[in-house]
């Protein structure tokens, strides 16, 4: 299969991006070593490579991040409950899992654990998310509350089964969106269902998720304190890169 | 104070000073927001990966080895993966290839391949963006899918509905016409 040169030489761009088989990628390695074209390429096709977020157009961050960013990272240092925690090399493994842990809000682990909590904040209306907290042991010892809850429903006959709420989480001074939604139909390909939120006729993008057989789909995402919004609304997009609405709409909230 | 290089403050940073890690976020937020926000097209997501990259930086064992290169390289190999790790967990493609660590620090592998070496930035900007103007609407796209969008040449394929072997070419094409237009001027 890697028989002739040509063959070999044609894995450069691949080996770079890391997509070939072991066994391409043992070739190459050992064809790089006397093919001094494939070294230029290569070390060319890298330098490019590395160029290319060079030509991006930059753009302040808002000024309020660096703050909010700040306190994340620090609230763990004044946190006397880190006291009771293991130090050293284990207490920083745990914080370096923070951001993963965060970001599997849109995963099944956190799903799981989020939909008995929101089942029962609806009910009570009462101190929730402790539990997802508790991965994070800092951020346990502050009880979350729900601020804003908004019920979610079906905008078109195709998805009449669709049901959910829309929340703003808050802790602290960090306030966090969570959509959760079942009845949904699961996306295809490269389908995916868009959040927007609008205020005062504009809308912004919230985030996007996908959904399996399960028909669950839940998006949670870290939002400004004093962020506002009159209504909320979901749409099932082609795929997870538009910044405006294209495809057809699933759910939405009244106006409040 | 700005005297201070990267890696002192990475230095201190790893001795666990705050004030450090106020300062690189001082000269870098920009950067690592900006990339955040092309690559996500959205803010909510860009301020979260500003939060995630500095948690890294804050928590990494290793620090920075200022012989691999310059510092800001390094950072953007930091933000890309955590970029291109958070847009995948996000589209949930069950059957994503799993980010290989050593498929990145391959592509910053030495100061050798740090086009920013020697050639200020804002020149550097220039050269990019007018490379850009040479590929064609597919080829652009491509890089965008590829690069911003973190998408491997099977997913493109797949999304496209391509033959493997016509996406690698087009992208070997793309590289070619960039590097004729990037490298022909950077003068080497």
């Amino acid at each position: 299969m890697l028989g002739d040169d040509k063959n070999i030489c044609s894995l450069c761009v691949p080996y770079m991006l890391g997509e070939c088989s072991e066994e391409e990628r043992a070739a190459f390695a050992a064809h790089l070593r006397s093919c001094a074209s494939c070294q230029r390429e290569l070390k060319d096709f890298i330098r490019v490579w590395n160029a290319l977020p060079w030509g991006m157009d930059e753009t302040e961050p808002p000024e309020e991040l660096k703050r909010e960013v700040m306190e994340a990272i620090f609230s763990d240092e004044r946190d006397p409950v880190s006291q009771q925690r293991p130090t050293g090399r284990e207490r920083r493994r745990s914080e370096e899992k923070i951001p993963a842990v965060r970001r599997k809000s849109l995963g099944s682990v956190i799903a799981a654990a989020i939909i008995p909590l929101l089942i029962l904040s609806v009910a009570c209306n009462v101190v929730l998310i402790r539990k997802i907290g508790s991965q994070r042991a800092d951020a346990a010892a502050m009880p979350s509350q729900i601020a804003t809850y908004v019920p979610l429903q079906g905008e078109n006959p195709d998805f009449e089964s669709a049901r959910g709420v829309a929340c703003v989480v808050r802790q602290g001074d960090r306030s966090t969106l969570v959509v959760y939604l079942f009845g949904l139909p699961a996306t295809r390909g490269n389908e995916a269902y868009q959040v927007w939120l609008m205020r005062d006729g504009r809308r912004s993008n919230a985030g996007t998720f996908r959904v399996d057989d399960s028909g669950l789909g839940v998006l949670t995402v870290g939002i400004r304190p004093d962020e506002r919004f009159d209504t909320v609304g979901v749409t099932l997009e082609p795929d997870a890169g538009g910044t405006e609405p294209r495809g057809r709409k699933v759910v939405s909230s009244k106006p409040s | 104070m700005d005297q201070i290089s990267d890696a002192e403050l990475m230095r201190r940073i790893l001795k666990k000073e705050r004030q450090a890690l106020e300062q690189l976020y001082d000269r870098y937020a920009r950067l690592v927001y900006s990339f955040a926000l092309k690559s996500t097209r959205s803010e909510h997501h860009a301020k979260e990966i500003v939060q995630l990259v500095f948690t890294r930086l804050w928590t990494t064992e290793k620090g920075f080895d200022p012989l691999k290169g310059r510092f800001v390289n390094w950072l953007i190999t930091i933000t890309r993966n955590i970029t291109i790790d958070y847009l995948r967990k996000e589209r949930r493609h069950s059957e994503a290839i799993a980010l290989d660590s050593g498929r990145w620090e391959l592509v910053s592998d030495g100061r050798e391949y740090d086009p920013s070496e020697t050639v200020p930035p804002e020149l550097i900007k220039e050269q990019v963006r007018n490379a850009y103007r040479h590929l064609s609407e597919s080829q652009a796209a491509l890089i965008e899918q590829l690069y911003w969008q973190g998408y491997t040449l099977s997913e493109i394929a797949r999304m496209n509905n391509e033959p493997l072997g016509t996406v690698k070419s087009r992208l070997h094409q793309s590289l070619k016409i960039l590097r004729k237009h990037l490298l022909g001027e950077m003068g080497d």
